[in-house]
């Protein structure tokens, strides 16, 4: 039986009540997951990305943003909102309630606290993300939950349970000499699990793998098996067992984090750390690699900075993928959401003076079957280049080395995890 | 293109020489970025360059032919070091006597003492003629002989040397001669700065300066404007989507600086009016005569400025997916009319 979410009040005295709630909800969870059945769907929060203010484009407030949406959001304080969906009840009837809070932690990102059952909440993000061009996941991909787990999670104690989840499906990949597949990837399926199982096509790499052990265990085993197997490099999902008491919060690439522990604020806090984490990876991403120049001649100026951004696949793309996988990238609603006209410089080698199809904000790409170089002009938002990493791995390769400039990407993420942890 | 051609095409010269002043990874990069890892940064991109007037009045009066306002292709520069390398990209040498030498003439007297505060806090400046490697004699040969008139006219020329590009078995390489190798503190062995190069992709790498010239190759003539128009292409998209105003207006000038992302400012105003040109010829116009028929009133044209009138959203919402598909929209890479004369400069014939 699926669990019911509890009903949330719209508007509560202020966010306290809120927190008294879901720690309840919690408490009520995590007593659950021991007795191995669920009451209540488990608190979780999604990470989202409000596309700043560069390239002319205006900050908006959670209540512009979501009363476009329909969420008709109400404040229960200056940063914290109560937010409303359309939901189908037991009867099958559609009706209006409160689906989640809203947080804005700062002007960029925002969190999403809910109980609705994870498939519908996922959905109900996707589809707020889908229909506002200023607004992304914040996405951890698998080099960063590497990183995460390298910093952070190993060291929380080797008796302590952890959870690591790797996913990778070529969905490109083609034998050599294959007729194009009409098979579409389209985004919104790429996220259910279920399509592992259900699709027709040809053979192809597929990989999902739970690693669920003590962390000392887990430690000893990890490196010796990603050596030997690629995919057990595309992390798709880490564990942080709570730092307060028992249980845990799992962290998926696409910004989600489900709450197993006991305590929501506990919750609120691994969530928070993970922004400033992940709100300091961008914008180190985004001062070195943004292309610029100034517009005096004055000759002390610097007329012409930014990094590339370079990434090399471990096993290079066959001919065949490498076609499959371009011809596909651009279309509209495919998972890597990228606009532009490919101009092809031969078999395995593309140019696109392009666009993020969902950021709608400018790139530049040199694809090949080796690797990919982006150019992010300024303004352009260095979420777009963490989630051309996250889909790489998880649909293309899935062991990549990334740079910005010199500095391997892993290095980035590591700094900021040490300042932070 | 092959890497041979790569190294004698104008503009991929000049694209190369900037992408070795970007930091790459020492282990994979795109182009090994010399210039980078010698401390040296982008300065200035083909910036006219005003020689003094005692310097233009002594070469009057000695009948000395030179261009009054040199502009090197590049001009990095260590600060740190006091040190600016003024690059001059060709793509083969030329003779004392062809007009080529008035430029080289103006080159040697803008790297000259009579030019050296203009580099201000720079105090090194060494000219390096940057051509491919089987063309670096006959250009020391000429520089020679264009300095050696300069001093007996009474001029000062400044220091000079040479770097060659070449091509061995899958790679591209740069061979500095001993003076700029010294200046740059590079090794002057050959080094690779492209490697791996296939005989199936063509060897270019994405290209960091837009321009709208033909290249070189007359089966690829529309090859560097394909680029700038896909790029315009997407500005405006991306302008469009981060505005959901029903009306909606555009200059050739906006999305030109938007595509360069200012580099445009550095080129010489010919050239700038140039690349607005092609927005207006086959941006905007090809957009107008799209929704003549099916709305006459969506687009109006003044000067150089484009006005979207949506109306409603449908309507909006049906110009945006037109513009998205690059099948619908068909922007043309051809040439624009040329509408005056082109003065010699950026990339000029050698």
């Amino acid at each position: 039986m699926t669990p019911k979410p509890p009903v949330l009040p719209e508007r509560p005295k202020d966010r306290f009540e809120v927190y008294r709630l879901f720690d309840g909800i919690s408490s009520d969870g995590k007593e659950g997951i021991d007795l191995g059945r669920t009451r209540t769907p488990l608190v979780k929060s999604f990470l989202v990305e409000h596309v700043s203010s560069t390239r002319g484009r205006q900050t908006r407030t959670p209540q512009e943003i979501w009363t476009r949406l329909g969420g008709s959001p109400h404040p229960i304080d200056p940063d914290f909102f109560s937010i409303q969906g359309t939901v189908r009840d037991e009867s099958g009837d559609i009706r209006q309630t409160t689906v989640g809070y809203l947080e804005r932690y700062d002007e960029r990102f925002f969190a999403y606290y809910t109980t609705e059952v994870s498939q519908n909440a996922k959905k109900r993000v996707i589809k707020w993300i889908q229909k506002s061009p200023d607004l992304d996941s914040c996405w951890f991909n698998s080099d960063l939950l590497q990183v995460l787990w390298n910093q952070d999670v190993s060291k929380r104690g080797d008796q302590r349970f952890g959870k690591l989840t790797f996913k990778h499906e070529s969905i490109f990949e083609m034998p050599e000499n294959a007729e194009d597949s009409e098979e579409e990837t389209d985004d919104d399926a790429r996220l259910e699990d279920s399509d592992f199982e259900e699709q027709a096509g040809p053979e192809r790499r597929k990989a999902r793998f739970d690693m669920s052990d003590r962390i000392g265990r887990i430690k000893q085993s990890l490196g010796k098996l990603q050596n030997e197997y690629s995919p057990l490099c595309a992390l798709y999902s880490l564990r942080f067992p709570s730092r307060l008491g028992r249980g845990s919060h799992d962290l998926y690439q696409h910004g989600q984090l489900t709450n197993r522990s006991e305590s929501f604020e506990d919750h609120r806090g691994t969530a928070f750390y993970l922004h400033q984490v992940y709100k300091k990876i961008l914008e180190s991403t985004e001062s070195k690699a943004w292309s610029d120049s100034e517009t005096s001649l004055n000759a002390s100026t610097r007329p012409h900075k930014g990094v590339p951004l370079i990434v090399r696949f471990a096993e290079p793309l066959s001919e065949a993928t490498f076609k499959q996988w371009i011809s596909r990238a651009f279309h509209k609603k495919n998972v890597f959401r990228l606009w532009g006209e490919p101009i092809w410089m031969g078999p395995t080698k593309v140019h696109v003076y392009g666009a993020d199809r969902h950021l709608w904000q400018p790139l530049n790409l040199e694809i090949t079957g080796e690797g990919m170089v982006a150019i992010l002009p300024k303004g352009t938002c260095g979420n777009t280049f963490h989630r051309l990493v996250t889909n790489i791995q998880r649909y293309v390769c899935p062991k990549v080395d990334a740079w910005v400039g010199s500095t391997p990407l892993t290095d980035l993420m590591a700094q900021a995890t040490r300042v932070e942890g | 293109m092959n890497p041979s051609e790569l190294i004698r095409d104008p503009v991929l010269q000049l694209n190369l020489l900037i992408w070795m002043t970007r930091e790459q990874p020492k282990e994979y990069y795109r182009v090994r970025p010399l210039f980078h890892e010698a401390g040296f940064e982008l300065r200035n991109i083909d910036t006219p360059f005003a020689l003094p007037e005692p310097v233009l009045a002594v070469a009057k009066i000695k009948e000395v032919a030179i261009r009054q306002t040199p502009s090197p292709d590049l001009l990095i520069h260590n600060q740190p070091l006091g040190k600016a390398l003024y690059i001059e990209a060709k793509k083969s040498s030329f003779g004392a006597d062809s007009t080529n030498a008035n430029q080289g003439r103006a080159h040697l007297l803008a790297v000259g003492p009579a030019c050296a505060k203009s580099y201000s806090p720079i105090t090194d400046v060494l000219l390096s003629y940057h051509l491919p490697e089987d063309e670096c004699q006959e250009m020391q040969a000429c520089l020679e002989t264009l300095s050696r008139e300069l001093l007996e006219a009474g001029l000062a020329p400044g220091p000079f040397a040479m770097a060659g590009f070449g091509v061995s078995d899958h790679s591209v390489t740069y061979a500095p001669d001993p003076t700029t190798a010294a200046f740059l503190s590079l090794s002057p062995e050959r080094q690779q700065i492209l490697s791996g190069l296939d005989s199936e992709n063509d060897a270019a790498p994405l290209l960091l300066l837009f321009v709208e010239d033909d290249h070189h190759d007359p089966e690829k003539v529309g090859f560097y404007r394909q680029a700038v128009v896909s790029q315009i292409h997407a500005a405006l998209i991306c302008l469009l989507k981060a505005n959901d105003a029903l009306s909606f207006s555009v200059t050739a000038r906006q999305l030109v600086l938007d595509t360069t992302q200012g580099t445009v400012n550095f080129l010489p105003l010919q050239k700038q009016k140039r690349m607005e040109k092609l927005v207006v010829e086959n941006i905007f116009k090809r957009i107008r005569e799209a929704w003549k028929d099916k709305h006459p009133d969506l687009i109006r044209l003044e000067g150089r400025a484009m006005t979207i009138n949506f109306e409603t959203d449908l309507r909006r919402d049906d110009f945006l997916d037109w513009l998205e598909d690059g099948d619908k929209t068909k922007f043309s890479d051809k040439a624009p009319p040329p509408d005056t004369p082109e003065f010699p400069g950026l990339f000029s014939e050698s």
